[in-house]
Order: C-alpha cells, then sequence, then structure tokens
C-alpha cells in the first residue's frame, strides 16, 4: 500500500516537473532576441531638462518598438550621462562603445561632448544619430560615417537669426558669448552673417561659460549702446546673463539667443529677466510637427518629472526611430547599421518631419522656428503675443 | 554712457563682485589664523549656507507661511547659520581636528575631500540638487541713476551688511573674551591652554564664526545674482583662498583688502584689456602668483621667522 502511494506520488512530481520545463522551452521560443542600445546626454547638470528630455523621447520610441508584435527585437537602452562635460562624454562614449552588445547610440546634446568623443565612435565603429548638439564639425569636421545627425547645424541657425533680428529692425548687435566650441561657433556664424546682410556687430565680448558674474561685459556691451544682445551661449550663461542685464538695467536692450536657451530651466530661473528674449531653434513647432500631437500625448500619459523638451523630445525620438528601423532591416551589426542609416536616410518620415542625410551623415531638411519667452514660457514667435502686437519687443535703440 | 560712467560702474561691479570674495576670504584667513589649515571646503560652506535658506525658504512657502521680506530675511540668515555653523562644528570634529597635529598636507587633504563631499551631498539630497535655482527676492529691487551709472538699492543694503558682518567680526576678534582665546590660540595653542583657555571650546567657536560667515555669504551671493548652483563652491572657495592670499593669511583686514583687489581686478580686465574678458581670471590669478613669488606675506601680513 505504501509502495503505491509513493509510485503514485513520484509520477505526479515527475509530471509536474516535465510541464513545467516544457513551459519554459515554449516560453523561450516566444520571446524576442534583445538588441541594446545607448542614449548619452546630460542627465544631471545646468543642461538635466534638456537631456532628460531627450531620454523621454527616446524611450518613448524604444517603447512603442518593443510594445509592436510586428517587431523582430526587443530594445533595452542603457542610459549614460554624460553631464555636458567633455572628459565625462569621453568615458560615457568609452563605456558604450566598449559594450560589444551596445549596437547603436544616439548622443549628445552638448557640441563640446559630440565632438570630444567623435573618434571614439569612429574607433570602435559604433554609429551615433546626434540628436542635440548642432556645432558644424561634429559632422562637417570629420569623414566619419558613424557619426549623423537629424538636427541642423549652428551655421544654418544663425543664418536665420541674423535674418530676423536685421529684418526686424535691430542693426547694430553687441554679442556676448561663450568661449566654448559651441559659443564660438555660434558667434562666428552670426556674426559672418549678419554682417554680410549689412549688420554691424558692434562690441563683441567672449567669457568662460560657467561665469556666473558677467556685470563687466554687459557694462561695456551696454556702453557700446547697441540694438540687441546676441546670447551665443547655452542655458547657464544665458540665465546668468539675463540676470545680470536685470541688475544692470539693462530692460531696454532686446536679447537674441540660440537654441542652448530653449530649454525650460531658462525662464525657470531667470524669471521676469527672460520675458520677451528670442531664441531660434531646429525644428518647428510640435503642433506643426508630423507627429507632434501623438508624441504630446504620449509625453504627458507616460508623466514623465520633466516636461517636453522641443524640440530635444522630438529629436532623440526620430533618432530612435532611425536606429529601429536600421536594426529591423539589417540586424544588430554595428557597422551594418551604420552603412544602411548612411544609404537609406532619404526623404525619412520621422515625428518632427523630413530627415535626409548628406554624404557626412548631416540632416539637409532641417527647419528652424523662433521662440520668445512669454510669460514664463518658451513660445513659438509667430504663436506668441509678440507676433500679434498685444505685447512688443523691445525697439531698436537707433530707431 | 561717457568713458566716466563706464568707469564708475566697472568700480561699482569691481566692488561688489570684491565684496562676495571678501567675506570668503575672511573666513579662510580665520581658519589659517587659529588653527594653522587651509580650509578648502570653506567655499562649499557658503553654497550649503545658500542651499540651507533656500530649503528654509522653500519650506515655509509650503506651509503657507507669509512674513513681510524682512523679518523673513532675518530668520532665514539665522536659519542658514545654525544649520552651516552644526555642518561646519561636525565637519571640524570629525574630519579635522583628528588630523590638526598631523602635517599640514593632511588638513589640506582632508578639506579638500569634505570639500566633494559636501558638494556631492547638495547635489544628491537637495531636490533637483543638480539645477540652478532662482533665489527670492529678499531686499528691495529698483534702482536710481547718477546719469547713466546704475545704483540698485539691493546692492547698496548688501555692501553695508557685508562691511556690519566684517565689523562685528573685528569686535569679536579684538574686544571680546573669545576674541582673546581665539588670538591666544592663534599665536601659541599650548600656552594658551596653559592660561586657561579651552582650545577645543575655542577652535569649536572658531568654525562657528566661519561657518556663520558662510552662511551669510551664501545668502548674499544668493540674493546678489538672483540663483544658486551647487559646483559654484569650490571656485568660490579658491578666489577666495586666493584673496586671502593676495591680502596676507591670518590679517582679517588683508583678507578684505584681497577681497576687493580680487574682485576689481577681474572687473578692470575686462573692461580695460583686449580679450580681457577670456582672461580675467587668468589675469587676477597671475597677480596671485605674482604676490606669493614677491610678497608672499601679502598686503597686510606680517612676515615672520622661524626658528630652526
Amino acid at each position: 500500500m505504501a509502495s503505491k502511494i509513493t509510485q503514485r506520488r513520484l509520477i505526479f512530481v515527475s509530471f509536474l516537473i516535465a510541464t513545467l520545463f516544457l513551459t519554459q522551452c515554449q516560453a523561450a521560443e516566444g520571446e524576442k532576441p534583445t538588441v541594446n542600445l545607448a542614449f548619452i546626454g546630460p542627465l544631471t547638470g545646468t543642461h538635466s531638462s534638456g537631456g532628460q528630455g531627450g531620454y523621454n523621447g527616446f524611450m518613448l520610441a524604444i517603447n512603442e518598438a518593443n510594445a509592436d508584435p510586428n517587431s523582430k527585437y526587443h530594445y533595452e537602452v542603457e542610459a549614460v550621462d554624460d553631464e555636458c562635460k567633455e572628459d565625462v562624454a569621453v568615458q560615457a562614449v568609452l563605456k558604450a562603445a566598449t559594450n560589444e552588445d551596445i549596437v547603436a547610440v544616439s548622443g549628445h546634446y552638448c557640441s563640446a561632448t559630440a565632438l570630444a568623443a567623435a573618434d571614439l565612435y569612429h574607433q570602435y565603429q559604433l554609429p551615433n544619430v546626434v540628436w542635440g548638439a548642432g556645432h558644424p564639425d561634429v559632422t562637417y569636421g570629420n569623414d566619419y560615417p558613424e557619426m549623423m545627425r537629424v538636427l541642423g547645424t549652428l551655421i544654418e541657425q544663425n543664418t536665420v537669426n541674423a535674418k530676423w533680428t536685421f529684418a526686424h529692425g535691430y542693426k547694430r548687435v553687441a554679442a556676448l558669448y561663450e568661449t566654448s566650441d559651441y559659443g564660438q561657433s555660434h558667434f562666428d556664424n552670426f556674426s559672418n552673417a549678419f554682417t554680410e546682410l549689412g549688420g554691424e556687430i558692434v562690441l563683441s565680448k567672449g567669457v568662460n561659460k560657467d561665469s556666473t558674474d558677467v556685470t563687466a561685459e554687459l557694462t561695456d556691451i551696454k556702453a557700446s549702446n547697441p540694438d540687441a544682445i546676441y546670447l551665443g551661449s547655452s542655458a547657464p550663461l544665458s540665465i546668468a546673463a539675463l540676470l545680470n542685464m536685470e541688475r544692470l538695467g539693462m530692460d531696454d536692450i532686446q536679447v537674441v539667443g540660440t537654441s542652448g536657451m530653449r530649454i525650460t530651466q531658462v525662464p525657470d530661473t531667470a524669471g521676469s529677466a527672460a520675458e520677451g528674449a528670442i531664441c531660434f531653434v531646429d525644428g518647428v513647432p510640435i503642433e506643426k510637427m508630423p507627429g507632434g500631437a501623438k508624441l504630446l500625448a504620449d509625453y504627458e500619459a507616460a508623466g514623465f518629472e520633466v516636461e517636453i523638451q522641443i524640440p530635444w523630445t522630438p529629436f532623440a525620438y526620430s533618432a530612435a526611430q532611425l536606429i529601429i528601423e536600421a536594426v529591423e532591416a539589417v540586424g544588430p551589426d554595428r557597422v551594418a547599421i551604420t552603412q544602411y542609416l548612411n544609404e537609406n536616410t532619404t526623404n525619412k518620415d520621422t515625428v518632427f518631419g523630413k530627415v535626409t542625410f548628406d554624404d557626412h551623415g548631416q540632416n539637409i531638411e532641417a527647419p528652424f522656428t523662433a521662440y520668445v519667452v512669454q510669460d514664463g514660457s518658451w513660445v513659438p514667435f509667430d504663436d506668441s503675443e509678440y507676433a500679434t502686437g498685444e505685447r512688443q519687443l523691445i525697439p531698436p535703440t537707433s530707431e | 554712457m561717457s568713458a566716466l560712467e563706464v568707469l564708475a560702474q566697472q568700480l561699482i561691479n569691481g566692488l561688489m563682485l570684491g565684496v562676495m570674495y571678501a567675506l570668503i576670504a575672511v573666513g579662510f584667513t580665520l581658519y589659517f589664523g587659529v588653527l594653522n589649515i587651509i580650509h578648502f571646503a570653506h567655499g562649499d560652506m557658503v553654497i550649503v549656507g545658500s542651499f540651507a535658506a533656500l530649503g528654509l525658504y522653500t519650506v515655509m512657502s509650503a506651509v503657507g507661511l507669509s512674513i513681510p521680506p524682512l523679518p523673513l530675511l532675518i530668520i532665514l540668515l539665522i536659519g542658514s547659520s545654525i544649520i552651516t555653523a552644526v555642518v561646519g562644528v561636525a565637519s571640524e570634529r570629525i574630519f579635522i581636528k583628528p588630523v590638526s597635529k598631523a602635517p599640514q598636507i593632511m588638513s589640506l587633504l582632508v578639506t579638500l575631500g569634505l570639500s566633494i563631499t559636501l558638494r556631492e551631498s547638495i547635489r544628491i539630497f537637495y531636490p533637483r540638487g543638480t539645477d540652478p535655482h532662482p533665489y527670492p527676492v529678499l531686499l528691495p529691487v529698483g534702482y536710481f541713476k547718477l546719469g547713466e551709472v546704475v545704483v540698485r538699492y539691493d546692492n547698496i543694503i548688501l555692501f553695508l551688511f557685508a562691511m556690519f558682518m566684517m565689523v562685528i567680526l573685528f569686535m569679536i576678534i579684538q574686544r571680546t573674551k573669545i576674541g582673546y582665546g581665539i588670538r591666544a590660540v592663534a599665536q601659541d595653542d599650548e600656552a594658551a591652554k596653559m592660561m586657561g583657555v579651552d582650545a577645543d571650546r575655542t577652535i569649536d567657536i572658531t568654525f562657528v564664526i566661519g561657518s556663520v560667515l558662510a552662511a551669510v555669504g551664501g545668502v548674499m551671493n544668493g540674493i546678489y545674482y538672483g540663483q544658486i548652483f551647487f559646483a559654484t563652491g569650490f571656485m568660490a572657495g579658491l578666489i577666495g583662498f586666493s584673496a586671502a592670499i593676495i591680502g596676507g593669511l591670518g590679517s582679517v583686514y588683508g583678507a578684505i583688502a584681497g577681497g576687493f583687489l580680487f574682485g576689481l581686478i577681474e572687473t578692470l580686465a575686462s573692461a580695460l584689456l583686449p580679450f580681457g574678458s577670456e582672461y580675467r581670471r587668468a589675469i587676477a590669478f597671475l597677480v596671485v602668483l605674482i604676490f606669493l613669488v614677491f610678497r608672499p606675506q601679502g598686503i597686510l601680513g606680517e612676515k615672520l621667522s622661524e626658528r630652526v
């Protein structure tokens, strides 16, 4: 009797083990292979809202791909913080590049970091679709097929900026710019474009990008009696300049700046000092982007701590779209992905618009939009009360 | 603006920058004079002070406390001073005192490590610590003009208050029993102990005073620039230390002079020299090097001879 009970228990346990084993085998057969990507940007520090906005956009695209039953792969992303510092960026890229599982990257936000790490991408044959850095040399300063970019360059941005500034009657402009590659490139390109139109750079002052006290420089700028001040800087120096201008009573001089200002930290920190400041940014307002409405809805539904950052969230989302398409087409192979992106990115539809890579991996279809700070938020200029005439920009002093 | 008006405005800019540096420099000179240590974390203590005040302000706003600006400022200064003093004395007892008899390089390394710890602690534990934070407006805004020279009301108040703090410090050091003790320990701690001075308590009091100065400097810095950022403490400390060297390490008057001189050099270098704005810091630090080579005792420091 006892042996019969033991025998039945033995059969039952064996049946249970076999069932579990077969279930796991079936689960393994149904799982997609995992592809590892990396996102690199300033996730902490003074540019973190741009970096976090970009990362969130990138992850929205990844999550969509993972939820798509037609995707061949499951995508995992390693987020690496470059802190908008060259030395940290090199470490960040090395970390991604030496991980053979990572087949593609979307990085960076700060031009200095992209420039510092460009050689590494080529050395490790790691494709990088840049989502934020605008310095021309990121794509045109090398012949690396691995370096590609969805946004435009500082050249086009400043040409648009110069035309707008000149057309609005600001003929005499003083410039305060940071002496980093980013700031210097902005100033050089703006200066060239503006003087070609017949404008005059009455004074220019370069300062360290970490400066918080620029009262000395702004006092000289004030004395030069400009129509407007051009800020060739990213957020930290822009914030300091706006606050110092308020301190010096320079509320009668219009400010025009660069895409580096176009993050929420600028109006949030500078407060009323930022009201009416203009900047120029790649891309169109999200409402006018082909996939903008859906992206905005998905972003808000996701409940991210950082609000959507225009244009950085759509750019990073688009970079992810391109990378995913390449991986789906050619598989998780760095060289094949690079080749696919360079050869097939022509008139590609992305969330923000068309993308076409030229022979340097540079998107040549990037539009630009003017934004203005209105009541503490960045608003497309054409949609603002400044455009309708309800509010007035500061008129040129030479009028 | 005429050239004279530009110069006048630049002098105001330089004096305001100088007073910020002087407040930090005085702290450095106090620590060096009493304890013979270079407290490299002092710059980050200034940032601790500014964040402490901002944190108190945020909490008070969150619970709905509505206080007029002047009493609010006093509360924030007192609260920030208490918090910073606790951090300062705790740092001294845990990290600095154990190495006070060791070679000076040890206390240098300890305070450098403390500097990094304080900075990273703000970054990690303060909400959104990596972002720049706007500072509340606690002083009257607005200005009057002398011709085209802008003179802000808050600049005047900040400058006078900083001078007041330095006078208070001078009175404490020169006219109080605590001050006698501090000077006695600074001259010879063994002899001071023999004369009945509680050296440990005196050192604690020195750190309280230094931390209060840091807190006041931090709040003033936040009010003046309108924003604070966790990473600015190290450079502020380096400049404050350099200003103390120019003035003469160990001399309170020298630290004040050094702070103003450093601020004026930076400002005038930017204003008067071609490409001066790009190299203003380099020029100011070059002046420090020149002092170290040709007058290491600084402007008001004394040459000391050491028996070997």
